[in-house]
This record gives C-alpha cells, sequence and structure tokens, in this order.
C-alpha cells in the first residue's frame, strides 16, 4: 500500500480541526488567522501527504506544518504584532452571563498565556494543552529540551500571580 | 531572585513539578529540597505557576467554529484529489526538447563573449545597498533577499524527482488560480530543481529555482499580485542579482541569478512567452 500516508492524512484530518484551530489561534492570537491557518494547513497536509509516515501521530505532524506556515508565511503579513487577546478572550466569554464557573477561570489563563511572548506561549500550549513530551516539543520547536524546560518555568514565574491574585480563582470565584 | 531571571535549578525544578524527572534524580531533588529552604522556596514559586491549562485550552474547543472548519476541509479535499495508485502512470520526463538545448548553448556561446561571471557568493551585501521593502517593487527586494541565501550547494544535492515537482507545480498551480505546466516553465540548459510556495503581503507567491552549470542558482518568481499595468521586462540590478521583471494584467514575475544582462532577457523573454501562451 504504498499510498498509506496519504490515506491516513486524508481520512486523519478531520480529528484534529479543533486542535489545529485553538493552535492557530495560540501562535496568531487571532480568529480570522486561525481559520487560514487551518485551511493553509490542510491544504499544505494533503499536498505533502505522501511524506507522512504511518503510524507517527498525525497530529504532532500537523502542528509542525501549522506552525511553520505561521512562521513563514502568514505571520509576515499580520502586522497588528502585538498578540490580540481580546479575541481568545471573546471566544471564551461569548457565552456571557451563562458561562460556566470554570470557563471564567479558564479565560483569565487563556488571556494571562496569550500574553506571554510567543516562544513561552507556544510551548505551554504544546506541553501542558496538548500534552507532549519535552522531547517531542523540542523537536518541533527546534530547541534543546532544556530550552523547553526554562520557557516553561519562565512561564510559570509569569503566570503564578494568577494563583496569588485571586487566590479563591481556583475554585471559580467571579466577583 | 526576581521574576525575570532565571535560576540554576529552574529546569529541573520544573520537571519534578510535570513529574518528568526519572527516579533516581527525583529522589535526588527531594533530597536537597528537605535540605536547602531556597530551593524549595524556588519550588513553590514555580509551583505558584501550576495553572488548569488544560482544562482551559479545552474550555476553547466549545467555542471552535465547527462547521466553517470542516467547510474549510471539504475545500481543501476537494482542491487536492487523492493521488492515483500508479505515479509512473504518465512518466513524463523534464522533457526539453534537443532543438532548444542546441539554441541554449548557442546563448551560452554569446554570453561568454559579452558577460561576466561572478560566482554566487562572493557579492558584497552591504546593509546600506540593500533596497528597502516599500512599494511596488518591495516584493522583487524581499525575494532577492531571500534568494541571497540560496547558492549552488543549496540546490546542487536535490534530485530531479518528476514526481515531487509535478505535485509542487499542480500546488502552485491552485494557489496561483493559474495552470503551471512544465512547459510553461522550463528552460532550455537550467536544471528545474524545486518548486516553493509563498505568500507575501496576502497573495501567494511562487518560486522556481533552476540551477545553472555556469552561473549557479537562478529563480524564476511569479507574484500573484500586479501593479495593474502590463509592463515588458526590465533588467534591473538587486543586491547584486541580475534581474529581469515584468507584469501582466494579475500577475508579476521576476526572474533572478547571476547569468549576464544579455542572457537573463533572453531567458525572461522565453519565459514570458511561454507563461503567455
Amino acid at each position: 500500500m504504498p499510498q498509506s500516508g496519504d490515506q491516513d492524512v486524508r481520512t486523519g484530518l478531520a480529528a484534529h480541526l479543533v486542535a489545529l484551530w485553538r493552535f492557530g489561534l495560540v501562535l496568531s492570537g487571532s480568529g480570522q488567522a486561525a481559520e487560514e491557518l487551518v485551511q493553509a494547513t490542510c491544504l499544505r497536509a494533503l499536498e505533502r501527504s505522501h511524506q507522512f509516515i504511518p503510524g507517527t501521530r498525525l497530529d504532532r505532524w500537523l502542528f509542525a506544518i501549522e506552525r511553520s506556515i505561521w512562521l513563514n508565511e502568514i505571520r509576515a503579513s499580520k502586522v497588528r504584532n502585538p498578540v490580540e487577546l481580546d479575541e481568545a478572550e471573546a471566544a471564551l466569554s461569548f457565552d456571557g452571563e451563562r458561562q460556566f464557573q470554570t470557563n471564567i477561570l479558564a479565560a483569565q489563563v487563556l488571556r494571562h498565556v496569550q500574553a506571554l511572548p510567543a516562544a513561552l506561549r507556544e510551548t505551554v500550549f504544546l506541553v501542558y494543552g496538548e500534552g507532549l513530551s519535552y522531547a517531542e516539543a523540542a523537536e518541533m520547536l527546534a530547541v534543546p529540551i532544556g530550552t523547553v524546560m526554562s520557557r516553561l518555568a519562565s512561564a510559570r514565574l509569569r503566570l503564578a500571580h494568577l494563583n496569588r491574585d485571586t487566590p479563591e480563582g481556583a475554585s471559580g470565584e467571579t466577583s | 531572585m526576581s521574576v525575570e531571571e532565571m535560576g540554576p535549578d529552574d529546569a529541573v525544578l520544573v520537571a519534578f513539578l510535570d513529574d518528568a524527572l526519572p527516579p533516581e534524580e527525583r529522589a535526588a531533588l527531594e533530597g536537597r529540597l528537605a535540605r536547602e529552604p531556597a530551593l524549595k522556596a524556588r519550588l513553590d514559586a514555580l509551583a505558584g505557576g501550576s495553572l488548569p491549562f488544560e482544562q482551559s485550552y479545552e474550555a476553547l474547543t466549545a467555542h471552535a467554529p465547527r462547521q466553517r472548519l470542516e467547510a474549510l476541509l471539504d475545500e481543501s479535499l476537494a482542491a487536492v484529489p487523492a493521488p492515483v495508485a500508479n505515479d509512473n502512470a504518465r512518466g513524463s520526463r523534464w522533457r526539453i526538447p534537443p532543438a532548444a538545448v542546441a539554441a541554449a548553448l548557442a546563448l551560452f556561446v554569446v554570453g561568454t563573449g559579452v558577460g561576466h561571471y561572478m560566482p554566487p557568493g562572493l557579492w558584497p551585501l552591504p546593509s546600506s545597498q540593500r533596497s528597502d521593502h516599500e512599494g511596488p517593487d518591495a516584493w522583487r527586494s524581499t525575494v532577492a533577499d531571500y534568494w541571497g541565501l540560496t547558492t549552488s550547494q543549496t540546490l546542487d544535492w536535490m534530485p530531479n524527482d518528476v514526481s515531487t515537482a509535478q505535485r509542487d507545480l499542480a500546488a502552485a498551480t491552485r494557489r496561483l488560480g493559474f495552470p503551471l505546466t512544465p512547459e510553461k516553465i522550463s528552460l532550455p540548459a537550467q536544471e528545474l530543481k524545486r518548486v516553493e510556495l509563498f505568500h507575501y503581503d496576502n497573495a501567494p507567491l511562487v518560486e522556481i529555482a533552476y540551477l545553472d552549470e555556469l552561473t549557479g542558482p537562478l529563480a524564476f518568481c511569479i507574484y500573484g499580485n500586479s501593479p495593474g499595468a502590463v509592463t515588458p521586462p526590465t533588467l534591473e540590478q538587486r543586491n547584486g542579482f541580475n534581474v529581469v521583471y515584468w507584469s501582466d494584467a494579475e500577475r508579476s514575475y521576476m526572474l533572478i541569478g547571476h547569468g549576464p544582462d544579455e542572457i537573463m532577457q533572453k531567458l525572461a523573454a522565453m519565459l514570458a512567452k511561454q507563461i503567455a501562451a
């Protein structure tokens, strides 16, 4: 079956659309750019499907493509460099009053993670959000494992105030 | 220690918190934590950043525009048909008519007489001479900057993989909305090495790289954006390269390399004619 990699990609993409959209949001900070990224990633993955090795993780392969498209093609055309936090947050507060309490905390966490420098927020997403091992994240980000750990440490220190400032935040207190 | 300042043990402390340490390292660190209050304080500071990351990203899932994403996937699947079972079915090569080879040899015989060859990579590129990246020629400036990184060695090792090139040309065709066939981009004596797709200022940019034995890397670029007017092939110097650029109503084109003026102009004329055919 010489085309099995092709088939895996064609049939497997659908299951990863939401994860790709989330990563797109993390990378770009913009809902519109996230959708552009998903489409560009789908196209590129289908065009390159013969390069996918059956038996390996499709989501990791797709993340690597999406990140490469963001860095090399789309980022430069998005002049709005300061991260647009509002959109990620708006996506969460969409339901307004009826928001689950846990989502209030989620919105806070996301807003603060999105405010981190790009290198930190993508590392946090990949390791803590998507469960990549340090080694997997290091490979995808093309940095040493120690750098992944240092970035996580730096992110943790910068975010620790969330627990300090709102000690009741973790229990979902909203006002 | 301030928040900004990284501690010497931060990485290992994070691994401890993430339960990613091998047992023996974990035991060693636990021993140190019991003995070193400063280390324990640092661990507590890092633990303060233990937040419900996974749940937060998961919460985002409920707000994903699923229907739109699925529609985007359907569009992509329709745009890139599944490969046929037998890739060798057509078996077509990058066929170069013998007459064209002869013509190219003639071109180069002429070229060595009038031109000057400068091995690629020897051109100085003082930053003061770099063209800026504003205005209608900004894309050419960007391409020239990028192309400056390409040497003969970059392309030399690449096999002439016909099926990959055809696939990439098909992708470029979809991106540009304009049929790019091997015939439209073949050059007589320059070996096609790769087709790359870029995006520049919200428009597709396709770069077709060739290797010329005499003058090194040569690129033909098609940019899906036009100044609006039809301009004839014009020669310019850019970053030490010879560039010939032209445009039609919908797209802009450039040929960039180290070939002598006359050859670059002839090759550009050839490409312009093939593209318009």
